[in-house]
Parts: C-alpha cells; sequence; structure tokens
C-alpha cells in the first residue's frame, strides 16, 4: 500500500505546538492546499510566490505530465502546381482547324465568290480558303463546339438555308436602293445555327461587306465585363438609366478591325468625329478610328458611336454594306446580371450596345434606313444554353405564326398569356418585328446528309459503306437529320 | 344431446366421383414429345427426358375410323378396300352392322327399306347385268362430296415432322408461327445492347469512372479516342518497344480503337507476382508468378496507364489520358517499366511455381 503523503510533504509537515482553545490539531498540512492526497509539488509549485516574484529569471517548470515523446516534423505535402494564369481559359477557348491525320478529300472544290449562290452546290461540302480563315479567326466565327479540328481542312457544308441567305446578300450587292435583311435564326440544339451565321460571314468576307460579329451575346449580360452609366445627354431625362460597357466595346471594335481591315483602310469620313479623338482630320480613315477603340478601352464608347455614325447614315462617300451576325440572342431578353447604384436589376436593354443592335433589328416601320448602303442582320438563338424568357418565346412564336401567313385577329394568333407578367422590354420590340424573317433551321434533307456522310467517308473518319439504308439509320438515330447529332455519329469510334 | 364428435362411429365420406373433363384431342404425334414454346427446337437439341415409343397414353391407341377397319377387314378378306380419302356413308355401315341398324333413327330406317324397296323394283326392271341385291352399294363416285376436303395443294405438301410444320409457305417458321426467327448469328457482336462498345473501349470507360458518374467517363472517353485520333503517327523504333498491331503505324490513328488496343495490350503483363504465404515457413512469402487471363492483362495494363497519367501536368483528365498513352505508344511511359520489372521477378521466380504447387514443405 503506498502512503497518502509523497516524502516532500512529509518534510513540510510541521507540529503547532501552540495550544487551540477548544481543540487541538495535532498535526496540519498549512502552507498549501490540500489538492490531492498523493503528492502536492506541482500544487505547491503553482502557489509558490517566492518563485513568481522573481524577475528576468525564468524557471521552466518540470514537465511532469506533459508528452515527453519527440515531436514529428510535419511533413509538407507536395501539391502539384496549378496551371498557369489564364492556361485554363485559353485551352477551352482553343480553336484548332485541321488535323493532319485525316485523310484529304479528293476533288472538293473551295467555296469561293463565283461557286457562291450554286444551286448545285446544295448538299456538297466546300473547302474555305486561307484568307478567308484568317479573317474568320479575327471575328471568332469558329467555335469549340464545332468539329473543325476533326479533318485536313476547314470545310462547310452547303444548305439550301445558306443558299437562300446568299441569294439575298447578292440581291443587296446588286439592288440599287439599299436594303437590309433581318433574319432571326432558330432551331433546335445543333442544328446547325452559329454555321449558318459563319457560312454568312463567309459570304459577306467574299464581297467585301463589313462584318461584326458578337460571338457569345451572353457576355454582354452576365456581369463579367465592366460597365459605366452613361451620361445623359439634353434637358429631358431619359426615362431608364442606360449603361456602357468599355471593354466589350473595345473587344467588339478589335474584331472589327482585324477582320475588316482591308476595308476599313479604304474608307473615309464622311461625317466629322468628336474634337476630343486624337486622329488627323482629313487624312484619318475609318482603320484609324477603330484602332483607336481597339486599342484604348477608354476612347472605345466615343469611336464606337463615331464609326457607327460612319457606317450607318449616307454620306459623300460610299459604304460597302454591314453583316451583323449575333449569336445566342436570347440571353438579351430579360433581365441581365448587372446592378444599378440602388442595387436594382439592370435590365439587357439598358445596356447600350445591345439596345442599339436590337433596334436595330426590331426596327419600327417610320424609322430611316439603319446601313448607308444596306446590310444585313442575322441574330440566331441558342438551343443548349437558352435561358426561359417567355415573352421571347412569344416574340418567336408570333413569327412563326407569322410565316405561316397567320392573321394576328386570328383566335389562335399566339398572345401573352392571361395573368401573366411579360416583359415590357421585350413586347415593345413585336411593333418592329414586321421586317424580320424567321429562319426555322430544321434537319438535313436526305441528299444533304448524305453528302454530309460521304464527306466523314472520304475523311477517313467514318468506315462504312453510305447506303440508303445506312443513311436512313444514320438520320434516324440523328432526330431526322439533326446536322449535330449526324456529325456525332460521323465521328463515333465503332470497330 | 349427442356428443359432437362421435369417435366410436365410422365417419361417412362423401365420395366423389372424378369429373368428367371432356379431354381435348391431339394427334398422338404432337403429345408424344410435349413442347414448351414453339420456339424450342427438337430438331437442335435431345430431348431432356426421352419417353420409350411404348409407352402410350389413354387417348393415344384409339380404335381405327370405321372405313379404316372395313379397309382392313376387307384387305385379310382378299376384296377391293374402299377408298380411304372418302368416308364411308352411314348407310353402308348400317347395312353392315344389324345392331347399328336396329338402334339407328327413324329416318335412316325408312330410307333403308325404300331402297332395298326401290332397289328390287329396279332390279326387276332393269337389265340382268347386276346379279345381286347387292348392287345398291354406291360405286365409288358420286356426283356430290360426303367430306371436308382440304386444299389440294397444301394437303400435298404440309405436314409434321415432330413438332415441325413442314410443307409450309413459310418454310422455317415453327409451330404456330407464321414467319420464322431472323438469322441473329449473322447480326454484329455489338448489335447487343450490353455488348455495344468494343471491350476495350469498355474496360477503359469503366476505369475512368469516379462515383459512378459512367456518362462523365464516357464523355471523356470520347475525347481520349479524338484525341488519340488526331496525335501525329507514332514512331516505331523509339524505345524499342513496339506496339502488338497488324495494322501499319500510319494507320493507327485514325482507327483509334486499334490504336488504344494496341496501346493496352502491349504494356498489358503476361504474368502477376503473387506474395504467396506458409510454403517458406518462419512467416516469410514466397513470391509466385501466376499466369493472367486477357481481361486481367488488360487491367493491369489501364490501371498502370492512368496511375502514369495521374503524374501528368496537363489541366483536363482526358487530355492527361491521352498523352500518356500516345507516350507509351512512342515508348516512353513507367509503365513499360513497369512490366519489365514483373516480368524480371517473374523470370527469377519462376522455380517457386513448383514449390508452390507441391504445397507447404514439410519438417523432417
Amino acid at each position: 500500500m503506498s502512503l497518502s503523503v509523497c516524502a516532500d510533504c512529509l518534510s513540510r509537515l510541521r507540529v503547532l505546538n501552540r495550544p487551540k482553545t477548544t481543540y487541538t490539531v495535532p498535526i496540519a498540512a498549512t502552507t498549501f492546499p490540500r489538492v490531492s492526497s498523493f503528492h502536492s509539488s506541482s500544487a505547491a509549485a503553482k502557489n509558490n510566490v517566492l518563485v513568481k516574484s522573481k524577475k528576468g529569471v525564468k524557471v521552466i517548470p518540470p514537465k511532469h505530465r506533459g508528452s515527453q515523446s519527440a515531436k514529428m516534423k510535419k511533413k509538407v505535402r507536395e501539391r502539384p502546381k496549378p496551371p498557369a494564369i489564364g492556361e485554363r481559359r485559353a485551352q477551352r477557348h482553343r480553336i484548332v482547324l485541321s488535323n493532319t491525320n485525316a485523310l484529304e478529300v479528293p476533288g472538293m472544290e473551295d467555296w469561293s465568290k463565283e461557286n457562291m449562290v450554286d444551286v448545285q452546290n446544295a448538299g456538297h461540302v466546300l473547302g474555305l480558303d486561307g484568307a478567308l480563315l484568317d479573317k474568320l479567326r479575327d471575328c471568332k466565327a469558329f467555335k469549340t463546339t464545332q468539329n473543325w479540328s476533326l479533318f485536313r481542312r476547314p470545310a462547310t457544308l452547303i444548305r439550301s438555308e445558306t443558299i437562300k441567305i446568299g441569294q439575298e446578300m447578292q440581291d443587296i450587292n446588286r439592288s440599287q436602293d439599299t436594303k437590309t435583311v433581318r433574319q432571326l435564326i432558330t432551331g433546335e440544339r445543333a442544328s446547325g445555327k452559329s454555321i449558318l451565321g459563319l457560312q454568312a460571314m463567309c459570304m459577306a468576307f467574299m464581297n467585301d461587306w463589313l462584318v461584326l460579329n458578337v460571338p457569345e451575346a451572353q457576355e454582354f449580360i452576365n456581369n463579367t465585363s465592366s460597365y459605366a452609366p452613361l451620361k445623359q445627354e439634353g434637358t429631358q431625362p431619359q426615362s431608364e438609366q442606360l449603361y456602357i460597357q468599355p471593354h466589350l466595346t473595345q473587344a467588339l471594335l478589335t474584331r472589327a478591325l482585324h477582320s475588316n481591315e482591308a476595308v476599313l483602310k479604304t474608307l473615309k469620313f464622311n461625317h466629322e468625329f468628336p474634337k476630343h479623338l486624337p486622329l488627323k482630320q482629313g487624312t484619318a480613315t475609318l482603320k484609324d478610328l477603330v484602332q483607336l477603340g481597339a486599342n484604348d478601352h477608354t476612347f472605345a464608347w466615343p469611336v464606337w458611336q463615331a464609326f457607327w455614325r460612319e457606317i450607318s447614315e449616307p454620306g459623300a462617300k460610299p459604304r460597302p454594306p454591314v453583316l451583323i451576325v449575333v449569336d445566342g440572342v436570347d440571353h438579351w431578353m430579360g433581365p441581365s446580371k448587372y446592378r444599378s447604384a440602388e442595387y436594382e436589376i439592370v435590365h439587357a436593354h439598358q445596356l447600350t450596345l445591345v439596345r442599339q443592335f436590337l433596334g436595330l433589328f426590331f426596327s419600327k416601320p417610320g424609322e430611316s434606313r439603319p446601313f448607308a448602303n444596306g446590310g444585313a442582320l442575322l441574330f440566331s438563338t441558342t438551343g443548349s444554353n437558352s435561358p426561359a424568357y417567355p415573352t421571347f418565346s412569344l416574340l418567336i412564336n408570333q413569327l412563326r405564326a407569322r410565316a405561316q401567313n397567320l392573321d394576328a385577329s386570328a383566335p389562335e394568333f399566339p398572345l401573352p398569356a392571361p395573368y401573366s407578367k411579360p416583359d415590357a422590354h421585350v413586347l415593345e420590340l413585336m411593333s418592329g418585328t414586321g421586317d424580320v424573317e424567321l429562319i426555322d433551321l430544321k434537319s438535313l434533307s436526305v441528299a444533304e446528309s448524305k453528302g454530309y456522310m460521304e464527306y466523314f467517308v472520304r475523311s477517313g473518319l467514318l468506315r462504312a459503306k453510305i447506303t440508303e439504308s445506312s443513311l436512313a439509320e444514320l438520320r434516324g438515330l440523328s432526330g431526322g437529320g439533326v446536322v449535330g447529332e449526324l456529325a456525332k455519329l460521323g465521328r463515333r469510334a465503332r470497330l | 344431446m349427442p356428443p359432437r364428435i362421435a369417435l366410436t362411429t365410422a365417419r361417412s365420406l362423401a365420395f366423389r366421383p372424378k369429373s368428367t373433363i371432356p379431354q381435348k384431342r391431339f394427334a398422338p404425334t404432337l403429345l408424344a414429345h410435349p413442347v414448351r414454346a414453339a420456339s424450342d427446337d427438337a430438331t437442335k437439341k435431345p430431348a431432356t427426358t426421352p419417353t420409350s415409343p411404348d409407352i402410350k397414353g389413354p387417348n393415344m391407341d384409339p380404335l381405327p375410323h370405321v372405313t379404316e377397319e372395313q379397309a382392313a377387314l376387307d384387305k385379310t378378306m382378299g376384296k377391293t378396300p374402299p377408298d380411304l380419302e372418302q368416308g364411308t356413308p352411314v348407310q353402308e355401315i348400317l347395312e353392315r352392322d344389324k345392331d347399328a341398324q336396329e338402334k339407328a333413327p327413324e329416318v335412316l330406317k325408312q330410307s333403308i327399306n325404300s331402297k332395298s324397296n326401290t332397289g328390287s323394283s329396279i332390279n326387276s326392271t332393269s337389265t340382268s347385268n347386276t346379279g345381286s341385291g347387292s348392287s345398291t352399294s354406291p360405286s365409288g363416285s358420286r356426283s356430290f362430296s360426303t367430306t371436308t376436303r382440304r386444299n389440294a395443294e397444301t394437303a400435298e405438301l404440309v405436314r409434321f415432322q415432330d413438332t415441325r410444320a413442314v410443307g409450309l409457305e413459310y418454310p422455317d417458321a415453327g409451330f404456330g408461327h407464321k414467319f420464322p426467327l431472323p438469322d441473329i448469328s449473322k447480326f454484329p457482336k455489338t448489335n447487343n445492347l450490353k455488348k455495344r462498345y468494343d471491350e476495350v473501349v469498355d474496360q477503359v470507360t469503366r476505369s475512368l469512372m469516379r462515383h459512378g458518374k459512367l456518362s462523365l467517363a464516357q464523355k471523356n472517353m470520347d475525347e481520349i479516342l479524338d484525341n488519340l485520333r488526331k496525335a501525329p503517327v507514332p514512331s516505331a523504333s523509339a524505345g524499342g518497344h513496339t506496339l502488338i498491331t497488324n495494322l501499319p503505324y500510319e494507320a493507327l490513328p485514325l482507327s483509334p480503337i486499334q490504336y488504344l488496343t494496341a496501346i493496352i495490350d502491349s504494356v498489358a503483363p503476361l504474368v502477376k507476382i503473387r506474395q504467396q504465404k506458409g510454403i517458406l515457413g518462419g512467416g516469410a512469402s514466397m513470391p509466385v508468378p501466376v499466369p493472367l487471363q486477357r481481361r486481367q492483362r488488360r487491367r493491369a495494363a489501364i490501371q498502370w496507364i492512368l496511375a502514369g497519367a495521374e503524374n501528368r501536368r496537363e489541366t483536363k483528365l482526358a487530355e492527361r489520358v491521352s498523352k500518356e498513352l500516345i507516350a507509351i505508344a512512342e515508348g516512353r511511359g513507367s509503365a513499360w517499366e513497369r512490366r519489365q520489372r514483373v516480368h524480371k521477378m517473374a523470370m527469377s521466380a519462376r522455380a517457386n511455381v513448383k514449390a508452390a504447387l507441391s504445397g507447404p514443405r514439410r519438417r523432417r
């Protein structure tokens, strides 16, 4: 049995000689409280006033209960370095236009100005030549969702809609009076809407038009770019605050500059430009103007305004026709992700560029012609990333009804749902849909899908014979010949 | 009150005779080999429970038809038997069978009587070339038919051979089927839903899968195959390793599945080393080379490739894996070393195979 006191405690014990009045305690530990019945050393050390009062001398108390083991050094796990800034984005946006392993398609014609609207080419795949490719690349016409990287060289399928657009562009070229074509391209996912826009740009470049491209309409509204309120001009205040987007304007001008450099060089000023722009009056061309905006985003907005005035208002010097292509326009038909100074949601139509493009597209009957020398506006919706904006789908349905010669007073004519709150901004556009033509992209015809699949076979991607029955099977598997789905089947690796 | 249960007295049991269910009559050939389904082709596989041909069911050996009976009788008596194709008229049967004549319906009795009367009158008036009263029997050719006959064309052709109808318009259709089953032996293997993808591709896809997200793995696999398609042709002699393929190297990128298969099959190890305990004794384990099946070999190779891809720096998984695959095709890549190491160990440990087979060592 162990002692109930340790040796140290025992030595401190005092025998009290002083007799108490009532009772006597023969032995008492008075100096320290009784903490433990075993030993009191640590408790004594804790209460040791003498030790504590000594200054400067640090007495390290012995570690009786602390862990005595040696501490292991923490291993530093080697983390792999994350990729450099911007590398992932660059990879996401990388466009590869050729695959050296793919076979050269023998006897493939190039698409040129001569055979642009050749009806015989419908259902054929035609190659794009180098100069055109540079321009298309500069205006960001290619997208990662398109399968350019599979084939030896870029080529595109000419479908009936392509030829139709081409013929309208040729009409604009020939006609004396300026004419502006407005086309809204809709269609389900992978039905070739963006490619149709790209083909329109190709044809515009072939005819030396001025091409402005908005490859991703979503960029304008998703609050990933700078914006600033527009200074109100004039005495009467506008109904709502407008916002400019300097960096997006700069990007738009950059695309316009690089893809249209040759055309812009030849164009002189028709109108006076603002004094604060550092340009030489008289010798400056439109290229210098656009370059100024492309270099500096602070100049981007005034440069854009001056540029817009030059291409749209008629003047002494002639102007080429203008093509404006916007992809994913349904993002512009609702509230944006931007907020005002009062933290209220900014509508997409409060953004000046969006407002300008949409005002041009859905122009009211009484308004003047938008371009000095005519042109075309090609707006396409998105199939896979479409936001749910019922007012815009109503607008499309109305266009569709009108294409079927349905009168606006007919009972079947689509109207906003009762008790719904349609978007007032979008409703306002409906009065300007008179000139808008709807291109509803459906699946490819049998002849077109045959030409397309044979292109896959000749490029060495599809190891199959295209017979009538196998083509029918492919078309059946691709939703009746939806071009993107056909392309997926064409590259599917099967043994 | 009498007790409810009378133990002493015998209980009267209600006797119910077996109910007489009218049984369907089948041709004996149909019931001899009962079939489960029409598609169960008896010609292709032997009957699982062979039955003796002597065994006959209760209704399998009925008396022959009256006409057949008469024909057999006539044959033994040396007379001309009646035509089996044509049925025997009732009057004729009644004439032979006196018992039946008595029990025949009144109408038939009258007709027999009148016939015999008229027959005698005819006999008396007609010429004497028919001498006996049996001349009333029909000549065998009547102006009308007494039996329903099948179509002349099919009657000649269609008959049953075991369970199969032979001679139908659709020759290979089974019993009860108008059209035959399609010949699926000519279909490609990939027409099966579960085998629609190539074997190797499917195995790699499943290995790529994480958290059960098969669709994502398939998307990655698609991208890997696309990357293989776009990659430059592998140089043949680099690293001293060659791919096992019957295609020329130039053709490999354009057939990405063969390319992938060639890479995986080339680095796949032939054996694995199993550390067998309890042979050496003293807690030591003995390395024993064990041969692998084809799928196991491929699995080992895929795991090595994926482990090698983990160490790469590319941002996307598909790119990491495809770069690793291409590195292996060009003779680089850690999988080749791992394969070599395993094979070397297997070579040095091959003496252990016999020891492992003979079991633990006995102590003397």
